[in-house]
């Protein structure tokens, strides 16, 4: 069968990417993580012929995969988020821990991704002025949070 | 932004994904769940 795109290649240039991003969404959810990306690159490689835009189609559809997947878990969500970030990464599951699933996707794709706030639109499937107000709430939390932590050391 | 929480989220950086996500991918898109999926429906 003659693919259109080489799903090979997209995955090498997109693949990490897009699964911390479902990383993140998750809150550290590996399982989550590793569902969403197989998930997306499946229903990809199913609809090839018919994607335009390969990079953000498979972003789209893996943050639709994950949020069913959370909603499905959602009981005991809160409990395996603080458990589930890999236990050398203390740090790293104190920052996720307190933002909400697209917090954490636009934080990480704009603040550590370093993509524009316009791609990261494109990539969320949602507006540019809905990212800025997810990117200035994720800030709000986690200044609040940075001074408790600060008042607890004191 | 702070600098004290994006250390914490640059973390990420270094969690490496799952081996054989494509692989996976590629299985599931051939209607053939792979063992770790078939695992995680029983």
């Amino acid at each position: 069968m003659t693919r259109v795109h080489d799903f090979d290649a997209i995955y090498e240039q997109h693949g990490d990417q897009l699964w911390r991003t479902m990383y993140a969404f998750a809150g550290g959810r590996r399982e989550i993580a590793d569902e969403a990306t197989a998930e997306a690159f499946a229903r990809a490689l199913e609809h090839d012929g018919t994607i335009r835009d390969p990079a953000r189609w498979l972003y789209r559809t893996a943050f639709r995969v994950a949020t069913s997947e959370l909603k499905r878990q959602h009981a005991a969500a809160e409990v395996v988020e603080q458990r589930s970030v890999e236990d050398s990464y203390s740090d790293l599951s104190r920052s996720l821990a307190r933002l909400s699933p697209r917090q954490r996707a636009s934080i990480y794709l704009h603040y550590i991704a370093d993509l524009p706030v316009k791609e990261v639109a494109l990539l969320m499937g949602t507006s540019v002025a809905a990212v800025k107000v997810q990117l200035f709430r994720g800030r709000q939390e986690l200044r609040a949070l940075l001074g408790e932590q600060q008042e607890d050391e004191a | 932004m702070n600098e004290r929480w994006l250390r914490g989220m640059r973390q990420i950086e270094h969690v490496l994904p799952s081996d054989g996500l494509l692989d996976r991918a590629k299985q599931l898109s051939l209607g053939h769940p792979s063992p770790r999926s078939a695992a995680s429906w029983r």
